[in-house]
């Protein structure tokens, strides 16, 4: 082995080393739900009859706080918002047109556990502790989504997208 | 010597108890709305006389970062600002009940990992949201806080419902926004 070899070596374990130094270890292992995604759909998603987006994801962000949870983060443009309840449950929203005259709530809990995060898979929790003081607030009911709906629209879609039966 | 097997015994009941909790079961216990939640509305809801909520969050900003607050994330576009700040939680009393329960479990050959609350992590969320058929704004604002101890691990959390917080909150932000606050 020639001088120059070794010290690229020494030199290419040495940024090895530096990058995984770098690196948390502490990032927690995600445990998803067995249940098929057309189940978690019809638990985790609403239809509004209004087509104003902003103030459904305004009312969202009220119920949160109204059922204890702190806001994490928004994202208008992406309609979505992240918000925690006593460090131990984490829901997303997110919020999306559906034809014309109609705006979708979709939401996902996470059971946050040290180093493990468990997806919250009962149709009871999401209709009870989140659709049904929702649907309060909003002054409007909580409409099933029919199964054949597919997941929010690519951005630049939501404009042409076409009401569906 | 039968005490500490009916502790022994009572530790293992409670350990297979948790054990027999789902995530489902601990999310729909921990998503419960709070119990006073009515209460709790009045309390962190004021209302205020002016549509214009971008002038309410600024308004907001300045209140919070005149209370220590550092924001972590502001959306004027649906009327949203968070905050957060660190404090000490040391408690003296806390910290001497816990190295006299180590001392006690000693004796009794038991093992204590002596936990007290080290520092604490305030989170405010206020949110403003322009009241239909009225020239209104109502603001909520939602305190809450997580304990961390003494071996650096977040143990607690709970919701902040003392009145004279929020009083004093809405004083402020009703004397930096030139507005006053109504109640709901």
């Amino acid at each position: 082995m020639t001088p120059s070899t070794s010290l690229r070596l020494a030199l290419v374990g040495a940024l090895a080393l530096a990058v995984a130094g770098c690196q948390s270890g502490r990032q927690s292992q995600v445990v998803l739900s067995t249940k098929s995604p057309v189940e978690l759909r019809a638990m985790q998603a609403r239809a509004f009859d209004t087509a104003d987006r902003a103030k459904t994801l305004r009312t969202v962000i009220v119920t949160f706080q109204d059922l204890g949870y702190g806001i994490d983060k928004v994202e208008p443009a992406a309609g979505t918002v992240s918000a925690t309840k006593l460090g131990k449950l984490r829901m997303t929203a997110t919020v999306y047109p559906r034809g014309q005259s109609q705006t979708v709530v979709r939401g996902n809990a996470l059971l946050l556990n040290p180093g493990v995060e468990s997806q919250v898979d009962d149709p009871a929790f999401y209709q009870q502790l989140f659709f049904e003081p929702l649907a309060k607030a909003m002054f409007l009911t909580a409409l099933d989504v029919p199964g054949t709906e597919d997941a929010p629209p690519a951005a630049g879609a939501a404009a042409n997208t076409t009401a569906k039966p | 010597m039968r005490s500490r097997i009916r502790i022994a015994g009572a530790l293992l009941a409670l350990s297979l108890l948790s054990a027999c909790q789902t995530t489902n079961d601990v999310a729909k216990a921990i998503g419960k709305p709070p119990e006073n939640a009515v209460a709790l509305r009045a309390l962190q809801t004021r209302r205020f006389d002016s549509q214009n909520d971008k002038v309410l969050l600024e308004a907001t900003t300045q209140t919070l970062q005149d209370l220590g607050f550092t924001i972590s994330e502001a959306s004027s576009d649906v009327g949203v600002i968070v905050a957060s700040k660190q404090r000490d939680a040391h408690e003296s009393g806390q910290v001497a009940a816990q190295i006299g329960l180590t001392i006690m479990m000693a004796l009794l050959g038991g093992v204590n990992t002596p936990t007290w609350d080290q520092e604490q992590t305030i989170r405010v969320t206020v949110s403003a949201l322009p009241v239909s058929n009225a020239r209104q704004t109502e603001v909520r604002t939602s305190f809450d806080r997580i304990l961390i101890n003494n071996h650096g691990h977040a143990w607690k959390a709970e919701l902040l419902m003392e009145p004279q917080l929020y009083k004093e909150f809405f004083e402020k932000l009703s004397a930096a926004a030139f507005l006053e606050a109504h109640q709901i």
